[in-house]
């Protein structure tokens, strides 16, 4: 029962407009399914199987990308070029069942690089900022959703919070990418080491010091 | 808090982080539930660190438009030159083309004529011309004597008549322009030492 459930996936979960755009019946009825498979597929030319990757690891993508940058409109277009290096780049992947780690470790330095940029650019005016910001609204459909508030005080929670993001900002390189991705996108310790490229005792090594760093900053909120 | 309170709560703290991700090993989750079970305090960090964790999972989250994601995916990866994958596939074309050219050359090599190969026409031989008296006049200061005209590599000869001397000339010799030749040549000019008759 679970074996047809994997083999049949469930299609309300991806858009029906992309599903076999590009394809043939026969083609879309023996389409694989695991990123290895499409991963060949999009080598060979199949610009649908790369749409699938896309559908896949794009919420990730974006996700890791917004923790890194602070913003959703600077995520969605490094997330963007993220897809499309991994595309220009696909032959080169030697492992393509790991396409979804490789695709975030571009996610993850092109969001670095996008910082150290950012920080090196000279001071833009708070006019020109906000209008490029509200122009550019439109056409990333991305939205910040709100964490659901525990019990308690939500105004003291939503400074805790900001406080929390802040304290996460100010960390090191290394113990922030580690601490976003595993306590708060929450890969697995193996995966995470694959995308910083280091080993899994140091991603341990690293989520201890930032959230021993963070214990600290947030004491003032405790 | 001197050097050894500073190491213990180190340590406490490595084990907090580590019963957090389920990490610890037998031997070390025993000693965090004996520190926990002994220390108020140990009990107090470890909520504190709970608590953090549970902050952070609780970020917020980004929620994309799928199609509209993969629709400015679509338009970017359009505005990309040929990939080299996609080159790749095309890489038989270019020896079969060039068979296909060589093929071609050797195929129609034979169908050239030979002569019109040559850029450069040869020198033209001239014709030799042996007079014939067919009326029996000496061809000096008149027409009328037939003449045969042979060309050189060619198969046949032509007949004209002489229509004219080179008069005042001191070796006998005639001017000659042949307008009939058989059909395949139409006119020929020359001269040609007379014969002595």
């Amino acid at each position: 029962m679970s074996d047809r459930k994997v083999n049949q996936p469930n299609p309300k979960l991806k858009p029906v407009s992309s599903q076999t755009e590009g394809r043939s019946p026969a083609e879309a009825s023996s389409q694989p399914e695991d990123d290895a498979g499409l991963v060949r597929e999009a080598i060979a030319g199949r610009s649908w199987a790369f749409d699938r990757l896309v559908e896949r690891y794009h919420p990730r993508a974006v996700s890791v990308a917004y923790r890194l940058v602070g913003n959703v409109h600077d995520a969605w277009d490094v997330a963007q070029e993220a897809f499309i290096r991994a595309y220009r780049s696909l032959p080169s992947l030697q492992d393509p069942a790991r396409f979804g780690p490789w695709l975030l470790r571009i996610v993850s330095n092109l969001s670095l690089n996008f910082r150290r940029a950012r920080r090196s650019q000279a001071k833009v005016s708070l006019d020109a900022e906000a209008g490029s910001l509200s122009g550019e609204a439109g056409r990333r459909p991305s939205t910040i959703q709100a964490a659901p508030d525990e019990p308690g005080d939500v105004l003291v929670m939503a400074e805790t919070r900001e406080a929390l993001m802040g304290a996460i900002n100010g960390l090191p390189e290394k113990q922030r990418l580690a601490i976003l991705l595993f306590a708060v996108e929450g890969l697995p310790q193996a995966e995470v080491a694959r995308i910083i490229g280091c080993s899994v005792e140091l991603v341990k090594w690293n989520v201890f010091q930032a959230r021993k760093r963070l214990r600290e900053v947030l004491e003032a909120h405790w | 808090m001197g050097s050894t309170g500073r190491k213990k709560r180190q340590e406490l703290q490595y084990l907090l982080s580590g019963s957090l991700d389920g990490d610890l090993s037998e031997g070390q989750r025993r000693a965090l539930d004996d520190r926990l079970a002994s220390d108020s305090a140990a009990s107090a960090e470890l909520e504190r660190w709970r608590h953090l964790d549970r902050l952070l999972k609780s970020a917020d989250r980004v929620v994309v438009d799928g199609v509209a994601f993969l629709a400015e995916h679509r338009r970017r990866r359009a505005c990309l030159p040929a990939s080299r994958s996609r080159i790749r596939h095309l890489r038989w074309m270019v020896p079969a083309a060039a068979a296909a050219a060589i093929l071609i050359v050797i195929g129609l090599w034979p169908a050239v004529p030979e002569p019109e190969r040559l850029a450069t026409p040869a020198e033209p031989t001239p014709p030799t011309v042996v007079v014939l008296y067919a009326r029996g006049e000496a061809p000096v200061g008149g027409g009328g004597a037939v003449i045969e005209v042979r060309y050189p590599r060619r198969p046949g000869t032509g007949a004209g008549q002489m229509d004219q001397t080179a008069a005042g000339s001191a070796e006998p010799v005639v001017s000659f322009a042949v307008v009939s030749t058989g059909g395949w040549r139409p006119e020929a000019t020359g001269q040609a030492e007379l014969p002595p008759i």
